[in-house]
């Protein structure tokens, strides 16, 4: 068997998984939102509106863990100069973007109908949760607009690793200035969470991740050919 | 009495779950068809230079 049959082989097994998986998030994803809106009972004082927490609380996880991983590829792109930590930190902020501009919204449609309000400039975690999306919007910003070059690269690392300083921040806001936001329900010492909203929690957080690997699967293959094209582009001189 | 999914407006809850399905999915199939429109690209560039070089 020659190579390029050998090629289109591989790449019809690599659609064909990526298919299947797509498959099995989207189902995943329609079982988190069955046991998020039907199983999960009604939360005392707050209702229905409390739904809105199998949403809010897995993103805000993966946005910290997107953000973590952009600081440490950050760190091995200075100290390696491989490219492939770059790619690592631009995917890791585009995923940290998305799933934090979810929690900002989420967040603002569930202190409506619960606190009376969209949004407070007083409560430290809305206001560097939007920091933080701030600032990852500028690297993203700073990415897009600046040269593809080494230098570009260079300095988004830099600010990937200074960025990370917010997250710290971010996640003990709400033990250091209390003020409208929650203590985290999950984590607390005294009080167990029920399993009936732990279960319908964990399959959300298992959805959503499964989602956000399916944007950096694509995000991954979509550098990699751009790069294929690049290289074509340089070999034949083609603009 | 048990409460049930009709007791409280749940238009905040619905909205929620449409707009983050709305996000994750379209940004999903952006991806697909920017990665589509690369993919083409390449397969163009290797057909010219297949006809050039024969």
């Amino acid at each position: 068997m020659d190579k390029s049959s050998n090629g289109k082989r591989s790449k019809a097994i690599d659609v064909n998984r990526f298919t299947l998986f797509g498959a099995v998030t989207f189902i995943l994803v329609l079982v988190a939102t069955y046991m998020s809106l039907v199983a999960a009972p009604l939360e005392a004082v707050q209702g229905v509106h409390q739904k809105i927490f199998y949403i809010h609380v897995p993103l805000a996880f993966i946005a910290y863990a997107s953000i973590t991983v952009v600081f440490i590829a950050s760190i091995a792109f200075l100290t390696t100069k491989n490219p492939k930590w770059d790619r690592l930190a631009r995917t890791s902020a585009e995923i940290g973007i998305i799933s934090t501009t979810i929690v900002l919204f989420s967040g603002s449609l569930w202190g409506r109908p619960v606190w009376g309000a969209w949004w407070s400039w007083s409560d430290a975690r809305l206001v560097t949760t939007l920091v933080m999306w701030l600032i990852y919007m500028g690297y993203l910003m700073l990415r897009s607009l600046g040269e593809s070059n080494n230098q570009t690269a260079k300095v988004s690392s830099i600010i990937g690793i200074l960025g990370f300083v917010n997250v710290p921040i971010t996640y003990f806001s709400v033990y250091l200035w209390t003020y409208l936001h929650p203590l985290p329900t999950l984590q607390s010492s005294t009080e167990r969470p029920e399993s009936s909203i732990l279960m319908p929690f964990l399959w959300s957080f298992l959805a959503y991740s499964a989602v956000i690997i399916l944007i950096g699967i694509v995000r991954n293959k979509i550098e990699k050919s751009s790069d294929e094209l690049e290289t074509i582009k340089k070999q034949n001189q083609i603009r | 009495m048990e409460q049930s999914i009709t007791d409280f407006n749940p238009i905040y809850v619905y909205v929620v779950y449409a707009l983050t399905w709305l996000v994750l999915f379209g940004y999903l199939y952006y991806l697909a068809k920017k990665q589509k429109t690369i993919e083409t690209q390449i397969q163009d560039l290797k057909n010219i230079m297949e006809s050039t070089e024969s």
